[in-house]
């Protein structure tokens, strides 16, 4: 079964550039700017809010964004099992 | 869907968080449980984060300007059980949140509660009353698409009732569009499109595995 795993992943990994094709956000997940063309202004709570995302939207400065793309797609991966091999790892110490 | 930080009260994200947090505790013991249960549960459950990150990157333009993505909830709920598809989702909602910025720091019990709980349950529950009732692929669909919408309703209301709660002389603190407008953007477009969708890949991926899982017990 790991075989058809790993072809799966490589199947939905090779997918992943084709989000680039949507130029437009998720409805309602706009840039703080935006709202002033919507309302009229910014809402107050959501100036300054949050952190500056070390990857923010999948894309890494200067670099081609389909390779941006497939490098935070690799990471997601990455991060995926090493959640997991952490959880199981933690049990183990328990006992 | 992600909800970003700034969007929602922080009362509202805390809540959120309060709610999340016994769910997340009991969600890890048994995703610790599946994890144990054979040697194998391990690449199967990271496999499974991992479809859900990637299907979340591919965003999907629809009319009107926005778009959206599947989640691969229904999926990660019937393959897993909805306790470890909550678990995997919200690391997924963690990294996202913390690496690229896609959905808030703060806001993660909220999209986790909304993406995760109420979508891997709705979804585990459609498949449950219909599984062995219909055929396996409606019962797949519905339960992708049943999640799905679920999952909509609850960003629509949570965002929706920031303006009832939130105003300052006459001006939105947070989310400035109330339920009269979250409802029929949010929940209509992923009635119409996302929870489609999310129905055909839940009946594609489901379908696949079932298949490699006969094929490796013959």
């Amino acid at each position: 079964m790991r075989k058809e795993i790993v072809i799966f992943l490589i199947i939905m990994l090779v997918l992943t550039p084709f989000g680039l094709i949507s130029e437009y956000p998720a409805w309602g997940e706009w840039g703080i700017e935006e709202f002033r063309g919507l309302v009229g202004y910014i809402p107050a709570g959501m100036q300054n809010a949050g952190i500056q995302a070390p990857i923010p939207d999948y894309e890494f400065g200067g670099m081609n964004s389909i390779f941006s793309t497939l490098i935070s797609a690799m990471i997601g991966i990455v991060a995926s099992f090493g959640f997991f091999l952490a959880l199981k790892h933690i049990k183990t110490k328990q006992r | 869907m992600h909800i970003p930080d700034g969007f929602i009260s922080p009362s509202t994200s805390i809540t959120a968080l309060a709610l999340a947090a016994p769910l997340w505790w009991y969600g890890m013991k048994k995703a610790k449980e599946l994890l144990d249960s054979h040697e194998d549960a391990v690449t199967f459950l990271s496999s499974m984060a991992a479809f859900s990150f990637l299907i979340m990157m591919i965003n999907i333009p629809i009319p009107g300007g926005t778009s959206g993505h599947a989640i691969g909830m229904a999926v990660l709920a019937i393959l897993l059980g909805p306790w470890a598809a909550f678990i995997a989702i919200s690391a997924v909602l963690f990294f996202q949140a913390v690496l690229f910025g896609d959905g808030g720091i703060l806001a993660l019990g909220a999209n986790s509660l909304a993406m995760g709980f109420v979508g891997s349950f709705g979804s585990y529950y459609f498949y449950r009353l219909l599984h062995n009732r219909t055929s396996q692929s409606l019962a797949l669909f519905v339960a992708g698409y049943g999640g799905m919408v679920l999952a909509s309703v609850a960003i629509a209301l949570i965002l929706g009732i920031q303006p009832m709660l939130f105003m300052e002389d006459g001006k939105a603190l947070y989310f400035p569009f109330g339920l009269d407008v979250t409802i029929p953007a949010v929940v209509g477009s992923h009635m119409l499109i996302f929870g489609v969708i999310e129905g055909f890949v839940t009946v594609a991926v489901v379908r696949f595995f079932e298949k490699i899982k006969r094929v490796a017990s013959a």
